[in-house]
């Protein structure tokens, strides 16, 4: 009998629906889906358009860039953050039109650095073997 | 039926709230269970429908000595029992039962009979948010919140944050910034 190991952070797991956006992070694009039917984008992937049914769509690469649409700071530390607290849970507004949830690195865990709509661009961090997109403020060094 | 028939709420109550280390979630529906009925003066033998989320409305019934004619087990998080009494009372126009019991129970704090909350890797959730640490109702629920709350017209009294505190909660008033002796868990 082993020790119960510390958990740790989720590692995303692909599904086939999913795999292209894997994919695009592996080799540092963030990939969006696209319905031809009526232009809309979206994520997280999936097999028809939410905005109008369509089953007809296909994958481009996102700007990568984006605003800050809410934050929590978090003190509290999900399963496997123990001594990464406190850190910043992010919704991005894409400029291609869907939000994301991600975190924010390159900037304090400070509400007095943190306002919302600022600019910010994405970047790639590896989890496991994945790579994570997280976003940055628009130009700074991470 | 008629669609003007009079469907009642008979009777509510609470288990105990905090630290149970006697009782598991099953346990907590069917205490849960007897003080409602007590409080509405009525019986098991007066129950012929039983609502439970997670735990399945079918082990519910057994412990407590009930056979159903109706059952609801739809399990969507937080809302389940509210949802459960509507379902109820559409159950009970329909004629399809009389009496239900909706109930719920958590051993949150002690950890007892307490099924495991499964987040599947493969999940939107598990691909698309829980890998950035949101996993919790104090920061997932407060997301929404801040965009909420810097819309100009939709200032909040700071006071209104402190309403929803039950007089058997147990962490008392909800941190906030303006109280900073206490341990701040998420911000908002």
């Amino acid at each position: 009998m082993s020790a119960p190991s510390a958990p740790a952070k989720m590692v995303p797991v692909a599904t086939p629906a999913s795999q292209p956006f894997w994919d695009g992070t592996q080799v540092g694009e963030l990939r969006l889906q696209h319905c031809t039917d009526c232009g809309h984008h979206f994520l997280y992937p999936r097999l028809s358009c939410p905005s109008c049914g369509s089953r007809k769509t296909d994958w481009v690469r996102a700007a990568g860039r984006g605003r800050l649409y809410s934050f929590v700071i978090s003190h509290m530390a999900a399963p496997g953050w123990q001594g990464e607290t406190p850190y910043v849970i992010a919704v991005v507004q894409l400029e291609e039109g869907p939000r994301m949830l991600s975190n924010l690195v390159g900037v304090p865990a400070d509400p007095a650095a943190l306002v919302l709509d600022m600019p910010l661009e994405v970047t790639f961090q590896a989890r496991g073997d994945k790579m994570l997109p997280l976003f940055k403020p628009a130009g700074a060094a991470q | 039926m008629s669609a003007r028939m009079k469907i009642a709420i008979a009777g509510a109550a609470e288990t105990d709230l905090g630290a149970l280390p006697n009782l598991s979630e099953l346990d907590l529906r069917a205490d849960a269970a007897h003080r409602a009925l007590a409080d509405a003066g009525l019986t098991i033998r007066d129950v012929d429908g039983i609502t439970s989320a997670t735990e399945s409305p079918i082990d519910v019934a057994h412990y407590l000595g009930i056979t159903p004619n109706w059952y609801d087990g739809t399990s969507v998080g937080g809302c389940s029992f509210l949802v459960h009494v509507r379902h109820a009372a559409a159950a009970i126009r329909a004629g399809l039962c009389h009496t239900v019991l909706v109930l719920h129970g958590e051993s949150g704090r002690s950890q007892v009979g307490r099924p495991p909350r499964v987040r599947m890797p493969t999940s939107p959730l598990g691909q698309f948010e829980l890998p950035y640490g949101a996993f919790a109702p104090p920061n997932m629920f407060t997301l929404p919140v801040m965009r909420f709350l810097a819309r100009p017209s939709k200032i909040w009294p700071r006071s209104w944050w402190r309403k929803a505190i039950g007089p058997k909660a147990i962490r008392g008033p909800v941190v906030t910034s303006d109280s900073p002796s206490r341990r701040c868990s998420v911000r908002p």
